[in-house]
């Protein structure tokens, strides 16, 4: 919903008489009939038509067909998560400009494939990262310990500490705040870990407005990925009312939908430092493949 | 992309004042917020305060990893093999759960860690208090008696020996640890119902230096709860709450749960009560259990940390509190 200013309206006298009316967005102007705009702007019907019109246009989205998108995609539009049986399975690593989803049972290893996937794409491409973390959960000794496993040098490591933007949120407001003030940044890459430890709280109510605000992030989020972001959203996973004991994504089933590719993760029974991963929703990947991977000291790495 | 104004944390009244006057999104609400004629006409009406308005809109700051690469203090507990597990005992800023069957050392392990958060700063303590939410009665000031005494003994004795602690001969601080003293720095409050937890808030006004919060058991007060999802809203609210006090005071929480059989095809299998949900809102979690066969021997599995792989720890509890095993016995 846009609301009415300068450019869409010719001045600010008619904008002003428009308020005055409660017409005040976008929308609230298309639908009202001309004959009635026309007293209220004190303009001729042609220029009403006419502002209709540009206001349609400009406030809509473009047609782009599919080859010029093919071609817009180019390498870089891949980033590689540096854990070889992982972008096997991805089909080659990350697409820009899209959601993903890690979802797993609690301590399954999701906080530690998010921390080695950010290390990676940071020693690989130099890029900055940001990482919203809705737990206080984000460890820095964690960190070291991957790194200095990897025989870096103190000093390339604070450089990699450096590059690391981290939001600590606790609220839900907050993580709205948050992610409108990471419109303006350039290609982001975005992890959110985790997105249901701010809305478990809300289920149970009779209104349920945890899913207003689930809603709004997640045209936040689309919106991002139009602007070339790369979301990495984590998700806890909780077990499913009948007794097959099997797994479902948390946040209610709306959110089932959001994401373009969900990465399931499972712990193989009896090897806790191993996991399993999955793909059951994803437009671009064939689904049911699965790749073994192992944490260690190294972070998650594809030896076992 | 405009952010709406329903968004914001608003009461429902405002925002349905606001959405009447046409505002919709928060860029208009700036906008007019930075236009000086009608800010002071909007605010007249409509707002409370302004900076409230601006300090929901502001974007957060970031910090980069290497702002946040600090060491966080953390309470040792006196058994040196469940400190190695958790890297120094339990992290202030963060929860720490103990799951555990009855008898496995969870309330002995929490009033372990009361004493011990009393630490003296020279003896590299925190010098907090502690404050011990009773759902159970497990509270036992006998109990605390003892395991201080010992605590004292052993101050004494460190103190009589050759190494040199930093003021630590210092008359005044020995005068204040006693077991009177340090009895006093515990407070235990008595609750049934999660709700009350919003009662920490004054309490910790009225005690600044309070180090640590034992909910000891959490999931006690919810057994009474019929509806699983009230029960749901409560647990996640008392976890917000928690989690909200320990980032802004600075303190350790250490939450103590019950374990549950769940029936599977192949079986039974027994792991912590509360399901999914609460364990992946916990930073640490501990599973402690007794070792069958064997008297007064104990064990710690860390089920949950980020910075450290699954691994054991072994302690056993004498009547000074939770000390590790005696060496001479050999560990099979």
């Amino acid at each position: 919903m846009i609301r009415l200013n300068v450019p869409l309206v010719p001045d600010k006298n008619v904008l002003n008489n428009l308020f005055e009316k409660n017409i005040c967005t976008v929308n609230d102007f298309l639908q009202k009939k001309t004959s009635n705009l026309q007293s209220v702007c004190n303009l001729q019907c042609k220029e009403i038509t006419k502002l209709k019109d540009t206001m349609t246009v400009k406030c809509s989205s473009p047609l782009i067909n599919g080859y010029t998108l093919y071609l817009s995609k180019t390498l870089s539009t891949f980033i590689q998560t540096g854990i070889l049986k992982l972008d096997n399975l991805l089909n080659g690593g990350l697409f820009v400009g899209n959601i993903y989803e890690l979802c797993g049972p609690s301590a399954c290893g999701k906080t530690q494939l998010c921390i080695s996937i950010l290390l990676n794409i940071i020693i690989t491409t130099k890029k900055d990262i940001v990482y919203i973390d809705t737990r206080n959960k984000f460890s820095v000794k964690r960190i070291k310990q991957v790194l200095k496993n990897k025989n870096m040098t103190n000093s390339e490591i604070n450089d990699i500490l450096k590059k690391i933007h981290v939001y600590s949120v606790i609220d839900i407001h907050n993580l709205i705040t948050c992610l409108h003030g990471l419109k303006e940044k350039l290609d982001p890459i975005i992890i959110i870990d985790s997105l249901p430890a701010l809305y478990l709280s809300f289920i149970g109510f009779y209104k349920n407005d945890g899913l207003c605000y689930i809603n709004h992030i997640s045209s936040v989020l689309k919106y991002l990925c139009n602007k070339n972001a790369t979301i990495l959203v984590t998700n806890l996973a909780v077990k499913n009312c009948d007794f097959t004991n099997d797994f479902k994504p948390a946040i209610g089933k709306y959110w089932f939908h959001i994401p373009n590719t969900r990465l399931m993760i499972t712990t193989i029974i009896n090897q806790q430092q191993q996991m399993c991963i999955n793909i059951p929703k994803s437009v671009y990947i064939p689904l049911d493949n699965k790749c073994i991977l192992s944490i260690n000291d190294y972070g998650v790495s594809s030896n076992l | 992309m405009n952010r709406p104004i329903w968004t914001l944390p608003l009461s429902k009244h405002t925002i349905n004042k606001l959405d009447k006057l046409g505002y919709k999104c928060c860029e208009d609400l700036l906008d007019s917020l930075d236009d000086p004629e009608k800010k002071s006409k909007f605010l007249r009406k409509h707002m409370e305060s302004e900076s409230e308005i601006r300090d929901m809109l502001k974007t957060p700051k970031y910090k980069t990893a290497a702002d946040l690469d600090i060491e966080r203090d953390s309470i040792a507990t006196f058994c040196k093999s469940i400190d190695e597990l958790l890297n120094g005992g339990i992290q202030v800023g963060r929860i720490t759960e103990l799951s555990g069957a009855p008898g496995s050392g969870k309330s002995q392990l929490s009033m372990q860690l009361c004493v011990s958060v009393q630490i003296p700063v020279c003896f590299e303590g925190l010098q907090g208090e502690a404050i011990y939410v009773d759902t159970n009665s497990n509270f036992s000031e006998l109990r605390l008696t003892e395991m201080i005494d010992a605590f004292l003994g052993h101050v004494s004795k460190v103190l009589s020996g050759p190494n040199d602690f930093k003021g630590a001969a210092n008359s005044e601080l020995l005068k204040s640890l006693t077991t009177a003293g340090m009895l006093s720095k515990i407070h235990r409050v008595q609750m049934n119902d999660l709700n009350q937890l919003h009662a920490l808030y004054t309490t910790l006004e009225r005690h600044p230096n309070v180090k640590l919060i034992v909910v000891d058991s959490f999931v006690m007060p919810l057994y009474q709860v019929e509806n699983s999802l009230r029960k749901n809203t409560l647990v996640h609210s008392a976890l917000d709450l928690l989690q909200t006090i320990a980032v802004e005071h600075d303190l350790a929480v250490l939450l103590t749960n019950d374990l549950t059989t769940a029936v599977t095809e192949s079986g039974t299998e027994v792991f912590p009560a509360l399901g999914e949900s609460f364990g992946h809102r916990v930073q640490y979690r501990l599973l402690l259990s007794k070792i069958p066969n064997r008297p007064n021997e104990y064990t710690a599995l860390l089920k949950k940390s980020v910075e450290h792989g699954r691994s054991a720890a072994r302690f056993t509890i004498s009547s000074d509190g939770v000390r590790d095993l005696p060496i001479e016995q050999p560990l099979q």
